[in-house]
């Protein structure tokens, strides 16, 4: 008799349950849910078998989720940003390279991801190529042909925006092929508390390699696709109002882009879609803006600082 | 009868210890970012609190648009602190730098991450000597305060209200 009441209550209470885990895991987190299978099964309302299957997904949903952690997008950042600034010169003239930091500081304190490991920083690059960069974490760089394509502080307020926008949507990480990630994990490389051996820091550091070689090879070569362009460009948009830019800013910077853009160059030209394309995205989102207001006291200080891009 | 009575008692008495369970876990995050602020009011300008670095533990207490309220567990302090800075996930630090608590730097405890870390970047570096941190090391340092953002957003007439995005 205890045996059959034992069934049928178990038959009507664990998907109770399970569905009460399954919903839990949706609103709080994977580590809740593995700790509640736990408890559930010691608590004898689960059996082994249901709680490790829900351990098992919520495992899942973990990794697909959160494979880098901030501070190894922080790592991977700074590794991609060395091997850019070993391909670039750097402009070297205090003046601008602090102007755009506080221009690209102060406006990342709006954008939705405003913190990250090491934080935000900007660095100009020495070259007339119509580029930029923005490597994961936060380490960004914006050529000189780039910032002569900016006629104003809100254009260039719009380009450092851009680069934001592709940091808080991690694109970079997303270039990553997953097998490299999903090889670190199965080999429990990824393992968080846990002390390598050196072959195992030697493995781990292959993975490492070869994720910065796809990451800089679709900074530099491939591009990403049209759509993360089209969410840079709509982010940039968003941050720019918030801080009170007229995001118009972005359209004067790439009508002025698509007059310089060389065909065939190995630049924005062969990474990014068209201005004009770009141009009409955001006007399909957000219609027309008003133009930019030159007069402004800000002019002033773009022009000192940028005097000499 | 009566077994079929403790049976489901006890059932229930189980859902609630889950429940409880899952309630209290859910109020802990951890720091996920080098360093930040706890800030007497939900935006970017109020008033510092405390100093909180990466793997610190916060109690949540309440939340408001993208900042949380919460209770620094090594120090008692409560303050608000951006959501980008916080993970639900606990931060394991490494065998070696559990013993480095209270006076440990932010850079000490970094090391302690896991996956792509300080020793993997090492590693990078033997392997490709020809690739200088130069710039990159050069760049981190380069932070602009508080106030001069402020000053920045002022003198050029903008409306940086400090909230964060969202």
């Amino acid at each position: 008799m205890k045996k059959i009441i034992n069934k049928k209550t178990g038959l009507i209470l664990s998907p109770i349950m399970l569905l009460t885990a399954l919903c839990m895991m949706l609103l709080q987190g994977c580590e809740v849910v593995k700790t509640a299978a736990k408890v559930g099964e010691e608590a004898g309302i689960l059996t082994s078998q249901q709680a490790a299957g829900i351990e098992k997904t919520a495992a899942a949903v973990e990794r697909s989720q959160e494979e880098i952690t901030p501070s190894e997008e922080y790592y991977i950042g700074r590794t991609v940003g060395a091997v850019i600034t070993n391909k670039y010169k750097v402009y070297q003239v205090d003046r601008a390279t602090r102007y755009i930091n506080e221009l690209g500081q102060t406006i990342a304190v709006h954008s939705d991801l405003p913190e990250t490991f090491g934080g935000y920083h900007f660095l100009i690059l020495d070259t007339d190529e119509i580029n930029a960069f923005a490597a994961p974490g936060g380490l960004i760089f914006v050529s000189r042909g780039l910032l002569r394509c900016c006629n104003n502080e809100d254009a260039a307020a719009a380009v450092l925006a851009h680069e934001i926008g592709h940091v808080q949507h991690r694109h970079g990480l997303d270039a990553i092929q997953k097998s490299r990630i999903t090889s670190a994990v199965t080999t429990g490389l990824l393992e968080a508390g846990k002390n390598l051996t050196y072959a195992q820091v030697a493995e781990l550091t292959t993975i490492f390699e070869g994720s910065i070689r796809d990451i800089t090879s679709t900074l530099i070569n491939n591009g990403y696709s049209r759509a993360f362009e089209r969410q840079a460009d709509q982010a940039a948009v968003v941050m720019l109002q918030r801080c009170g830019y007229n995001p118009q800013g972005l359209v004067d910077m790439l009508r002025v882009m698509e007059t310089r853009l060389k065909p065939g160059a190995l630049d924005f030209a062969q990474t990014h879609p068209s201005p004009a394309t770009r141009i009409t995205s955001i006007r399909e989102s957000y219609g027309a803006f008003s133009p930019v207001n030159q007069g402004l006291q800000r002019q002033e200080r773009f022009k000192r600082a940028l005097a000499g891009i | 009868m009566k077994k079929k009575k403790i049976i489901i008692y006890a059932v229930v008495s189980a859902s609630i210890f889950l429940l409880t369970a899952l309630a209290s876990a859910a109020t802990t995050m951890s720091i996920q970012v080098r360093e930040t602020q706890l800030r007497a009011t939900p935006d970017y300008f109020g008033k510092i609190i405390s100093r909180a670095v990466y793997g610190d533990q916060v109690a949540v207490e309440g939340a408001k648009g993208s900042w949380k309220k919460v209770r620094l567990k090594k120090t008692g302090r409560t303050g608000w602190l951006n959501s980008s800075a916080l993970s639900a996930k606990e931060i394991k630090l490494l065998a070696g730098a559990k013993g480095t608590k209270g006076a440990a730097s932010a850079s000490e405890l970094q090391l302690a991450g896991k996956g792509f870390n300080p020793e993997v970047e090492k590693e990078f570096k033997n392997r490709n000597r020809q690739i200088s941190f130069f710039w990159v090391d050069k760049m981190e340092q380069i932070v602009i305060s508080d106030a001069e953002k402020q000053k920045f957003a002022r003198d050029g007439g903008l409306t940086l209200s400090g909230n964060g995005g969202r």
